[in-house]
């Protein structure tokens, strides 16, 4: 489960930056975090390199790391429980056919017009 | 009311107008095609003279309106409706026949066959060729499980029609494939319309499916898109292909629904689309599964099932709201999802932010406290909250109970926290959180022994002890207080509350053993305070001020040099050493640090103006005038300051100078009450009586527009007393001066 941003957080959803699930371990955080330093360093990659240390400054912390996930980080829906689901009706219904042709054969809008008549009125 | 009155006013007024009138307005009514009015006219027209042009004008309005509903019919109500019309034709104009068939098709569709086969056959016998009659006598005859063949005007249909009807027939009545079984038993394929091959195959026991799959596929594909037949293919198609393709079977419903299909078929789509709405869900596409789960619990609003998965739904969709910030109607789909009966303990969490964002508090500590009674309990379950994320909820439920005013409540839940792990030292804020609190709501008592309870597990806790100091402190329990100081400088030294409140106990022993005449003892006391304050300048002016009475001038200027060393471009630093040295008729030092610190000192119009007053009470009035229109000129002199300048100028006669200064603080606070007295005792002490007036109704005038009473009736009881006695004015004056500096 992966903890989304809410947007009234100034910060990124440090889980995303670092790529590492919610439940990830300290030493899990520290590994990822010094892998993404060797992939993005300040010289080089100097912008890229501040996200991550920002979010590692959050996850390493357990009382900030804490807070993010209780009082910033929006809950996920879980994947919905598997249930037992009403069955469908599989079977045969013969009047179906009686459904078919009275369908076909129901007026349509245009049909009645050849019906209709002019109207004549009395002259004054 | 009045619109019905209106209404009845013209129709009264129509009911009276000329025939031909009426007729006009009937007819010009049907033009634009506002049949109920033209009824309307051409009835009141037949009531003043019947005519067989209006009756047929009349019948032949009531047929359109009611083929035309017939036609629109979704509902028992609408046919009823149409049947009213067509019956009034038949009064109308019994002799014609065209409502006949539609009177027919009414009644059929109403399930009364029986008087629908009367209808069509009277429509037969006058009109013999009519093969729409003749189709649907054999379709009636076929509902009530007759042989169409048998019925009356079948000669009529064309082959087409006759093999549908037949294939119809044969499906009622007889079972399965036998309905198209050859005359030596085995399996017929020939059914006229796949359709009929299909539906046929698929009745029985032991249905062939893969032969009706075929059929079906045929049907579909000979038909287009919105054909009765293609849609109930469709729909058996779907049936088919349940079992292994789930997905398939859902969509093909949801198509053919969508046109239309026989209403038991209502329950697959609600089925398939509660399954739909699943995978849509799974792909993260929220609004599709909306759409689909609406469908599940438009059909059953009741069933679990549908309600949980539009629970998950509405669950998402109110995460993308907050995400795009929409926090209104992201609380407001969780609320829904929560009634729906999805009890997630994330839906909960996100609905407690939600509120928060919302500034909701009692619906957040609501939310806040579910989400806390239902947390997982065991440590390594998914979702469980770590003690550092139980702490903070707690803590945080506390702190919204006590924003919505419940301190009951706030208080029980720290002292949850406190009691599940009273030897945490992590908890010590939370304590300290707890006994502000309670002190907040004057609770000393309880906010100490909250305190007390946390030095008995970590006596030299520095925040715990800061906080009993300061407890104490507000309950100028000194000597207990600077006990707990004391403790917390051994663990802490460098503790600034602790080193400021220890440095204050000591002055404040020093100021009493000074007023004792123990000067020693009072000397150590300030040096004393002095080594915990050393920023302090009070202390060392104060200390000056013992030398100063102890004729130890040296030691008192040294004092003063030192303080003025340490900080020598702060303003309050040389505000406090010049009226040091006043205070000590030491005008010279005063003036020669003013002129030293020229420029540099932001209050010095003030401090020029104070001086100014102090060579004028020394009786240097002209060293004293320089300094205070110096004052005048470099700025504005502290209203305060002003005053009481003003009042010693006016006890030394110095008349001009006190308008000058008090001119210019009015100047700067229009209608000042004080300011406004002491100008006016000014005026009237120089002999200008209409000045004195003006300055007084301009004061009051200004108290009454900021409805300031107080002001307005002091500056009226002191009109008075400066007209009569203005040496008593410039006595209360000084007193007023005085209760302001104090």
């Amino acid at each position: 489960m992966k903890p989304e941003t809410s947007s009234f957080d100034q910060d990124e959803n440090p889980y995303q930056v670092m790529g590492i699930p919610f439940t990830a371990t300290e030493e899990e955080i520290r590994r990822t975090y010094f892998g993404l330093v060797r992939e993005h360093p300040p010289e080089r990659d100097p912008a890229q390199f501040r996200r991550v240390r920002s979010a590692y400054e959050i996850l390493r912390d357990p009382v900030r790391r804490a807070e993010w996930d209780l009082f910033v980080a929006l809950q996920p829906p879980p994947s919905l429980p598997s249930r037992r689901r009403p069955k469908p009706d599989l079977a045969f219904h013969r009047e179906d056919v009686i459904w078919v042709l009275r369908e076909e054969t129901r007026p349509k809008p245009r049909d009645p017009k050849g019906d209709f008549r002019a109207i004549e009125l009395p002259r004054p | 009311m009045a619109r019905r009155k209106r209404r009845r006013g013209k129709a009264k007024r129509s009911s009276r107008a000329p025939l031909r009138v009426l007729v006009a307005k009937g007819n010009d009514a049907w033009q634009r095609g506002r049949m109920e009015d033209a009824l309307r006219m051409w009835n009141q027209a037949m009531a003043k003279r019947p005519s067989p042009q209006l009756a047929a004008a009349l019948s032949e309005v009531h047929f359109r309106r009611g083929v035309r509903a017939l036609v629109r019919a979704q509902d028992c109500d609408s046919v009823l409706k149409s049947l009213a019309d067509l019956e009034r034709v038949r009064t109308l104009a019994p002799d014609d026949w065209r409502p006949l068939y539609y009177m027919g098709v009414a009644h059929h569709l109403l399930g009364d066959l029986e008087q629908a086969q009367v209808l069509y056959r009277q429509v037969l016998d006058r009109n013999p060729n009519s093969r729409r009659t003749a189709y649907r006598i054999a379709l009636a005859a076929l509902e009530r499980r007759h042989d169409p063949a048998q019925s009356q005007g079948w000669a009529l249909l064309d082959e087409r029609q006759q093999a549908d009807l037949l294939a119809g027939w044969r499906l009622l009545t007889k079972k399965g494939r036998q309905a198209f079984s050859r005359a030596d038993g085995a399996p017929a394929v020939d059914g006229g319309h796949p359709l009929w091959v299909g539906l046929a195959v698929l009745d029985g026991r032991r249905p062939d499916k893969k032969r009706a799959k075929e059929a079906l596929e045929r049907a579909m594909g000979r038909e287009n898109e919105d054909a009765p037949r293609f849609r109930l293919a469709q729909a058996y198609m779907g049936a088919l292909l349940w079992p292994d393709d789930p997905s398939a079977a859902a969509r093909h419903w949801d198509r053919a629904a969508r046109k239309g299909v026989p209403s038991w078929m209502s329950q697959n789509h609600a089925v398939g689309a509660e399954l739909l709405a699943r995978c849509a869900l799974e792909s993260g596409d929220a609004d599709t599964a909306y759409s689909y789960a609406r469908i599940a619990l438009d059909y059953d609003p009741d069933r679990p099932v549908y309600r949980e998965v539009m629970g998950y739904v509405k669950f998402h969709l109110g995460n993308c709201a907050a995400r795009q910030d929409r926090w209104d109607e992201a609380v407001e789909q969780w609320t829904q999802a929560y009634q729906l009966g999805c009890k997630e303990l994330g839906l909960v969490h996100n609905l407690a932010l939600g509120h928060e964002r919302l500034e909701r508090w009692t619906e957040a500590v609501s939310a806040w406290r579910e989400f806390l009674r239902r947390r997982p309990r065991r440590a390594d379950a998914p979702g469980a909250l770590s003690p550092q994320q139980e702490i903070q909820a707690r803590r945080h439920i506390a702190s919204l109970y006590w924003r919505v005013g419940r301190e009951k409540e706030a208080v029980r839940f720290y002292r949850q926290v406190l009691s599940s792990q009273p030897e945490d030292e992590s908890n010590a804020g939370l304590r300290v959180e707890l006994a502000d609190l309670l002190a907040s709501h004057d609770r000393w008592r309880k906010a100490e022994q909250t305190l007390h309870e946390g030095l008995k597990h970590h006596p030299n806790h520095p925040q715990l002890l800061q906080a009993l100091g300061l407890l104490y402190e507000e309950q100028h329990r000194g000597t207990q207080a600077q006990e707990v100081w004391e403790q917390l400088l051994e663990v802490a030294p460098d503790h600034p509350i602790a080193r400021d409140n220890m440095a204050d106990h000591l002055a404040r022993r020093a100021w009493s053993l000074e007023e004792g005449g123990k000067f020693d003892q009072a000397r150590v006391h300030y040096e004393r305070a002095i080594e915990y304050a050393p920023q302090n300048v009070g202390l060392k002016l104060d200390l000056a001020d013992l030398y100063y009475q102890y004729d130890k001038r040296d030691e008192a200027i040294h004092l003063v040099e030192e303080a003025m060393a340490r900080s020598p471009n702060d303003p309050s630093v040389l505000d406090a050493v010049v009226r040091f040295w006043i205070s000590h008729d030491e005008i010279q030092q005063a003036d020669g640090l003013l002129q030293e610190a020229e420029g540099s000192s932001e209050g010095r119009a003030g401090l020029c103006a104070t001086v100014g007053m102090a060579y004028c009470l020394a009786g240097q009035e002209e060293k004293g005038e320089a300094l205070i229109l110096q004052a005048v000129r470099i700025g504005t002199v502290p209203h305060l300051t002003a005053i009481k300048v003003a009042v010693t100028l006016l006890r030394q006669e110095m008349y001009a100078l006190a308008v000058t200064l008090l001119e210019q603080c009015l100047y700067e606070f229009p209608g000042e009450p004080v300011a406004s007295i002491a100008l006016t005792t000014a005026y009237v002490l120089q002999g200008k009586r209409g000045r004195a007036r003006q300055v007084m109704k301009e004061a009051r005038y200004i108290a009454r527009q900021m409805s300031d009473r107080e002001s307005a009736s002091m500056l009226e009881d002191m009109e008075d007393v400066i007209k009569s006695a203005p040496a008593s004015a410039l006595a209360l004056l000084e007193l007023i001066g005085q209760a302001d500096e104090t």
